[in-house]
């Protein structure tokens, strides 16, 4: 009687990075043609998937989960389940993306309003992309995908597709010195109502013939849109209206316009980069139907400045007290009284830096309304610099214009 | 950039690269926000600047005319 053959196949252990494609859902691969038109470099065919998009560069890794909620069927009278169910199946690509540029952002961001264009920030005919978020609740949706050119062939790839996918993620990006910021990119899938049952949210696949002939679309990767240098905090005041959105910068300086923003205020040095964070929490609609979610809403919106600061003036010790009382005697004192503030003040906050490949150009991540919410501490020790650190969460400013109530990320092109 | 959507038919400029596009993610053009699903109607170097964000409808419609016959590359 013979043995049943073993299956060591080197050739069947998977590594090798790859790209991240999102596609319109009008033309992502259909109930029938389930898999994408690849062109010959592996990339989505223009021509059956026209307007994909490339993510561009990717940190680490894309990682496609596929993962069922099974229930236990359980009878008194044994000890073990008799039978399972699948209660739920959650489907998502994460990976932690490279390049901070307005588009991307708003890719993960989701509920967030781009735009571009040319103004006068700082100097007439300046080309500038941003990103503004406040007001939107509809969860765009989108048919992501993952390409992988096989380890053996680079012209055979492995694909994930998820139909219907929707940003679950948001950004946080840490701007500093010490490390070049990426953004968590989370996408979940969604049950297609319309596929047939089996195949309603998404497909993993490997081709087994060479990809040729239709039309790539371009990839996006750019190192410059890769972000890594310091930037600056600031207290700018008057804040940007609902009109001029951006942050109006000084030519010379990109530093907040003395003109527009004439009480603006430095926060001095930090420590460590500077956090800026716009999360959105997203909520999935589930119908007992399907085994994914069939649709998704925004429950509320994160968004957060965040910075150790060094420079513990009593004016920065106000401001990042939020309820304190900050009183100057020029050549006598400064002070930050507290006690008995109960309404803490509106302020804008702005992190301003420069572009690493192009330090003329500054990107600008400001939060319109918000609130100081971490208190400060002030350390008399040897050992050890006192810092306080300060936490700004935006707030939702109910004068301005939906889309863009909470904030913007605007960068010079 | 020109070719802005007044959603007037009446005061619409239509040149011969105006086209009618799906808004895929929102954007604001000139000061006007367009919401994701939407349709705005757009010359073409306007919609080059938010191509990320669009998908022209004639190409939304000639997909959904190859998702009914089903074709497999």
């Amino acid at each position: 009687m013979a043995g049943t053959a073993k299956d060591y196949n080197v050739t069947e252990i998977v590594q090798g990075p790859g790209d991240l494609w999102a596609i319109p859902i009008a033309s992502a691969p259909t109930d029938v043609a389930v898999r994408l038109t690849l062109a010959s470099d592996g990339t989505p065919d223009a021509t059956t998937h026209p307007s994909s998009v490339h993510l561009g560069a990717i940190m680490t890794a894309i990682t496609t989960q596929v993962k069922p909620k099974i229930t236990n069927i359980q009878t008194d009278q044994f000890e073990a389940p008799i039978d399972s169910y699948l209660a739920e199946l959650e489907a998502s690509i994460a990976a932690e993306m490279a390049q901070v540029e307005s588009q991307k952002l708003q890719r993960v961001l989701g509920v967030g309003t781009y735009s571009t264009g040319t103004n006068n920030n700082p100097t007439s005919g300046t080309a500038f992309e941003q990103l503004t978020w406040g007001g939107t609740w509809t969860v765009p949706k989108i048919c992501l995908a993952c390409i992988s050119p096989t380890r053996q062939n680079p012209n055979q790839y492995v694909v994930s597709v998820l139909y219907i996918g929707v940003s679950m993620s948001g950004f946080a990006l840490a701007l500093g010195r010490a490390k070049a910021a990426g953004y968590k990119l989370q996408m979940q899938g969604l049950s297609d109502t319309a596929r047939t049952a089996g195949q309603q949210i998404g497909v993993l696949y490997q081709t087994l013939a060479n990809a040729s002939g239709g039309t790539p679309t371009a990839k996006a990767n750019d190192p410059t849109q890769i972000f890594e240098g310091p930037v600056d905090l600031w207290l700018v005041s008057p804040a940007p209206t609902d009109a001029t959105m951006q942050v109006t910068l000084d030519a010379t300086t990109l530093t907040p316009s003395t003109l527009v923003h004439a009480s603006s205020a430095h926060l001095g040095l930090t420590e460590g980069a500077v956090t800026f964070s716009v999360v959105p929490k997203i909520e999935l609609v589930r119908a007992d139907q399907f085994d994914g979610a069939v649709d998704a809403y925004v429950n509320s919106l994160e968004c957060k400045i965040e910075a150790t600061c060094l420079s513990s003036t009593m004016a920065n010790l106000a401001q990042a007290l939020g309820v304190g009382n900050y009183t100057l005697s020029a050549g006598a004192y400064a002070q930050c009284t507290f006690g008995g503030t109960n309404q803490p003040p509106a302020i804008c906050i702005a992190a301003i830096g420069r572009k690493r490949t192009a330090t003329t150009k500054a990107v600008v991540a400001c939060l319109y309304r918000v609130n100081a919410a971490s208190g400060v501490t002030w350390t008399a020790q040897r050992a050890k610099t006192s810092t306080f650190k300060v936490e700004f969460t935006g707030q939702s400013d109910t004068t301005r214009t939906s889309g863009r109530q909470v904030g913007i990320y605007h960068e010079m092109m | 950039m020109r070719g802005l959507n007044l959603f007037n038919a009446e005061t619409r400029r239509r040149g011969d690269d105006m086209r009618e596009y799906r808004v895929l993610l929102p954007i604001d053009v000139e000061g006007h926000i367009y919401q994701f699903g939407s349709v705005v109607e757009l010359d073409l170097e306007t919609a080059k600047a938010y191509s990320h964000a669009l998908l022209a409808v004639e190409e939304e419609a000639a997909a959904g005319s190859q998702k009914k016959d089903g074709e497999e590359k």
